[in-house]
């Protein structure tokens, strides 16, 4: 298990994380999102003991990560700016992390780099920008380490090898009970992968939770109300952000479905509908409480 | 869609100890290492192997061919006589030659370790530690299980293990490269010494590159690290050097502790090194040793620094100027204000002091705007913290003044009688006769066992200057010594006072000749002075004939008076008349054998190099009694006798080129050497122990194989014949010996 206290990072006058407490059990996927430059890669890094944090703590089942090699050969980090040994070959890279990784699986590593069709005796610097990430996942299952932190790593990814990382993800989850811990854009992709998001915005964690919980917890409400009733006017409702256009108003709540449907049976609608929400519906929306408005970004209103 | 089957037993993935507690061997990172830098090591082979073996072979092979054609043409025309043994002597030469040329190329003094101990400092450092320099590659090397000691251990090492694996391939390709020519009497000891003195440079610089590059976090910033890392001392030392010569006393002597400061610069190390191994005593010699166990330390204080640097150095620290913000502030102030002072420089001219303060002020803001926008890496941040460039302003504006208007009072300064242990000085319009003293460090019995060091010439001359000779400890004389130098500080902290003309010479003052007196004041709390005073010859007329009597100033200025004959003799004199057609008189009346000396056989000497200087043909008592008159003479000598006797003449050049020169305020036409000179006959002693070392320093020399004069013009001593000199002069007349005779 991942516990972050009070963890704060500062880069000159800038607070990249600021007292984030996060919670990663171990087993699930934890998908970390949020707003370019709210911290995501920060965190990771602070997780993979590159950064010492300026204040709180990181701990990895009750170690401090930084400076602590025990601790370190329980991960796999995949940064956003992948790096190989100059002039080494995939097979090159696997006999050096071999050094520092004990389980490492040189035969899981070969097999896996013939599934996914890469020449191990070719020159890395080669490859495309796509095989290298499929390479640096390649080597971070075959260290068998218990987690593995993905900087981006999905970004750059086709289609087809996404699934096979998600499926080797997966296969590993169940064998072995590997944690990935993933930072990314892509909220599509995380969103049927992970159990648990945490949204990052400007450097402090706005909500952290099982994207089941996340998604039942929040609902977008259309309908025509027969009177000129404003959505802000229906009791019991936690409006988040409401949208009018002409009688149709548009609303997202928070809530379980169950008693938003029996508070909206009660008002005196024409009709209305639970629609739910996407991941990155649920991020626009979440960010925007915040103050990270994409209307105002895009449209400059 | 790919799907992925595994084969493996579950059981088999579970880990159970999670794989805690296991790091990487630093034996095999730093295989790893050398596989991913082989590129690294086969530069510098490629170097090594043209600065060594190839080197080697052209040196001894360009020596052999030399000595073969000697050996062919000696084979065709068989010679003998002293001629074979001139030919004997050449080719014993051409070994030797050979020998030391393989023993400099062996040890790395020779072809170009000077230059390729840094640069491959550089390029080890670059290969081994850039990837503090990127971001991709610090969260490479950070995020591995492995601590950051272990990490910078196994990188240091593998950047050893290349500069090792060249300096060996280099040692062994010259090795076998001497021994395949038949080089006898290689040093192997001394030249892995040596080697190992190149290391330890090597270590130095390594440390020094690295260190620079965990300050930093850009390369242009780690060069610029390095260039100030190593000019440092350097330009502390000139900043030092040029102010304290605004000191109207500042004597040379006084920057001994100022040269400390070059130990900052790890340039001056690979100086120090390459001086003290190329010496005569070579690098197993104590001073040798000296240094290199102080490189040693150097080298373990710079590896602990950078390892502890390696240790908290921040890993976001890439991509910026600097890895530490806190040492941004020192920083900027010590550039600020060292680049400020050393930009003052410029306003080093006639114009005025105000230049000075101009340039100073100027350098400051450049310097310190300069770091600014280095360190920020945004040039609107140019003029950012303003007090700060204030305080840096005010510190070299402070510094300079100190120099200026001396509010310590240095140029004032002369001790307390009381506080004096002794002292000793001397000045410039004084005539020099101080030759006639054994050489304490020179030992003519080690030249002679050691042919090497004759053929090479190496000897130096350790003759202890006037000032180290002379110690005035005796009242009244120390006092009178420190009446006279306060003439000087009084005429020094009076044109301090002026301020504007404190660098320029008092040279100037038109009213009276004015003198350069060097004074040395050893105290009774172990400390020494130096001062270098401005006096007049009115000052130097009254005070001088109180100092004169003391023995203790007569021994130094006259080193004969406490040396016996058997230490001095059997010399050579020589008599040089004021009047020359006295000389030529005397030598047609048989009165002189002539201008030169035979020697005994062994060789010749040639007083004309003197001038119109006359050998004394006379038996062993003669100069025995000679020697002692003279002693006595000297004894007795009073200051009045002294100075009317000297006079000093000054080159100077007309418009249309012809020369003339100034001799007591006169001017004459015609050539004469400048100098100080003494306006009667003159004696000139050759002792027995120049003799001796003139000797062997003329089989050196070729000239020497087919004979020729000696020169003892370095060796020779000049004594006045003064009117006083009473005893010298009976002497002389007795043997009609005197010029006016």
């Amino acid at each position: 298990m991942i516990e972050a206290t009070a963890l704060t990072k500062r880069f000159d006058d800038i607070i990249a994380l600021d007292h984030v407490d996060a919670s990663i059990k171990e087993g699930q996927v934890f998908g970390l999102i949020g707003t370019n430059g709210a911290g995501k890669s920060t965190f990771l890094r602070c997780l993979a003991g590159i950064y010492k944090p300026d204040e709180g703590e990181i701990h990895i089942d009750g170690s401090p990560v930084y400076e602590h090699t025990a601790v370190k050969s329980r991960f796999f980090f995949i940064s956003d700016e992948q790096y190989f040994l100059p002039g080494a070959t995939p097979l090159d890279m696997a006999s050096s992390y071999r050094l520092y990784y004990r389980y490492f699986d040189r035969e899981r590593f070969k097999k896996l780099l013939s599934e996914f069709g890469l020449d191990g005796r070719r020159k890395i610097s080669t490859f495309s920008k796509g095989m290298k990430k499929q390479l640096s996942v390649i080597l971070a299952l075959s260290a068998y380490t218990d987690y593995i932190f993905c900087d981006e790593t999905f970004d750059g990814l086709d289609p087809v090898m996404r699934q096979a990382v998600k499926s080797l993800f997966a296969h590993d989850m169940d064998e072995r009970g590997l944690t990935p811990v993933i930072a990314s854009h892509n909220l599509r992709e995380l969103e049927d992968m992970c159990d648990h998001v945490g949204l990052l915005h400007k450097g402090g964690i706005l909500l952290s939770k099982d994207i089941v919980d996340l998604k039942l917890g929040i609902h977008k409400i259309q309908c025509v109300f027969a009177d000129e009733t404003e959505p802000e006017q229906v009791e019991g409702l936690d409006i988040i952000k409401s949208e009018r256009r002409g009688r149709l108003r548009t609303f997202i709540v928070r809530g379980e479905e169950d008693a938003i449907r029996r508070i909206m049976e009660r008002e005196n609608t024409v009709f209305y509908e639970l629609i739910p929400l996407s991941l990155e519906e649920i991020f626009i929306t979440e960010t925007e409480v915040a103050g990270y408005d994409v209307k105002k970004i895009i449209l400059g209103e | 869609m790919l799907t992925v089957k595994e084969e493996k037993n579950k059981d088999e993935r579970i880990r159970p100890d999670g794989g805690g507690g296991f790091q990487a061997s630093v034996l095999s990172m730093i295989r790893e290492n050398l596989h991913y830098n082989l590129g690294t090591l086969l530069l510098g082979l490629l170097v090594m192997l043209f600065n060594c073996p190839i080197l080697t072979a052209l040196s001894l092979s360009d020596i052999k061919h030399r000595m073969d054609q000697v050996m062919v043409s000696s084979t065709a025309i068989s010679i003998d006589g002293p001629t074979s043994v001139f030919i004997a002597e050449k080719i014993s030469s051409y070994q030797t030659q050979m020998t030391s040329a393989a023993n400099e190329l062996l040890s790395g003094r020779g072809g170009l370790m000077s230059v390729i101990v840094p640069v491959a400092a550089i390029l080890c450092a670059r290969a081994m530690f850039i990837y503090l320099m990127q971001r991709s590659t610090a969260d490479f090397y950070f995020s591995e299980p492995l601590s950051r000691t272990r990490r910078f251990c196994a990188n240091y090492i593998s950047g050893v293990i290349i500069m090792l694996l060249c300096m060996a391939f280099g040692f062994l390709g010259s090795l076998i490269v001497s021994i395949c020519f038949g080089v006898t009497g290689l040093l192997i000891p001394e030249a892995l010494m040596t080697q190992l003195g190149f290391l330890l440079i090597f270590l130095i610089f390594y440390s020094t590159f690295i260190i620079a590059m965990l300050l930093t976090g850009k390369p242009f910033a780690a060069v610029a690290a390095a260039i100030v890392i190593n000019g440092i001392g350097m330009a502390l030392y000139a900043i030092f050097m040029v102010y304290l010569n605004l000191f109207e006393t500042f004597a040379y002597e006084s920057q001994a502790p100022f040269e400390k400061l070059w130990y900052l610069c790890p340039l001056y190390y690979m100086v120090d090194f390459l001086n003290e191994a190329g010496s005569r005593a070579g690098v197993l010699e104590a001073g040798s040793l000296r240094l290199m166990g102080i490189m040693a330390l150097i080298s373990v204080f710079l590896i602990a620094a950078a390892a502890l640097l390696h240790r908290i150095r921040p890993a976001e620290s890439c991509g910026r100027t600097l890895s530490f913000k806190a040492t941004s502030r020192p920083l900027r102030i010590l550039l600020a204000v060292i680049g400020g002072l050393l930009i003052s420089f410029l306003g080093f001219t006639e114009a005025g002091i105000l230049w000075i303060f101009f340039f100073a002020v100027l350098g400051t803001i450049i310097v310190h705007a300069i770091c600014e926008i280095s360190f920020n890496m945004d040039i609107r941040r140019l003029f950012d913290h303003k007090i700060e460039k204030l305080i840096c302003i005010a510190a070299g504006l402070v510094f300079i003044c100190i120099f200026i208007f001396d509010p310590f009072g240095y140029d004032s300064y002369v001790p307390k009688a009381e506080d004096v242990e002794s002292v000793a000085f001397s000045y410039s319009g004084d005539f020099e006769a101080r030759y006639a003293i054994p050489d304490s460090e020179y030992d003519l019995r080690v030249m002679k066992e050691d042919p090497n060091m004759i053929y090479t010439g190496e000897y130096y001359d350790g003759k202890p200057e006037l000032m180290d000779r002379m110690a005035i400890t005796e009242e009244p004389y120390v006092s009178s010594v420190l009446d006279l130098m306060r003439e000087g500080a009084r005429r020094a902290s009076g044109i301090n006072d002026m301020g504007s003309d404190s660098y320029d010479s008092p040279d100037n003052e038109e009213d009276h000749e004015i003198f350069y007196v060097n004074a040395v004041y050893r105290l009774k709390n172990g400390r020494l002075k130096y001062r270098n005073y401005h006096i007049s010859s009115e000052e130097l007329s009254e005070h001088m004939p109180n100092i004169f009597p003391s023995m203790e100033y007569k021994t130094a200025m006259y080193p004969i008076l406490e040396l016996s004959e058997d230490e001095l003799l059997p010399g050579l004199f020589g008599i040089e008349y004021k009047d020359r057609e006295a000389g030529e008189e005397l030598q047609r009346r048989g009165k002189l054998s002539g201008k030169i000396l035979a020697l005994e056989g062994r060789s010749n000497i040639d007083w004309e190099e003197f001038g119109n200087v006359y050998d004394i043909n006379e038996d062993a008592s003669f100069e025995k009694e000679l020697l002692a008159a003279l002693k006595k003479d000297l004894e007795e000598m009073q200051y009045k006798d002294y100075h009317e006797w000297l006079y000093s003449v000054d080159e100077v050049y007309e418009d249309d080129g012809t020369k003339g020169y100034f001799s007591d305020s006169k001017y004459y036409k015609g050539e004469q050497e400048a100098g100080v000179y003494l306006n009667c006959d003159l004696l000139h002693f050759v002792p027995a122990s120049s003799v001796e070392l003139s000797e062997l320093r003329g089989l050196m020399t070729e000239t020497d194989i087919y004979g020729g004069y000696r020169e003892y013009y370095e060796y020779e001593d000049i004594y006045p014949i003064f009117e006083s000199f009473t005893h010298v002069r009976e002497l002389l007349s007795e043997h009609g010996l005197l010029s006016e005779d």
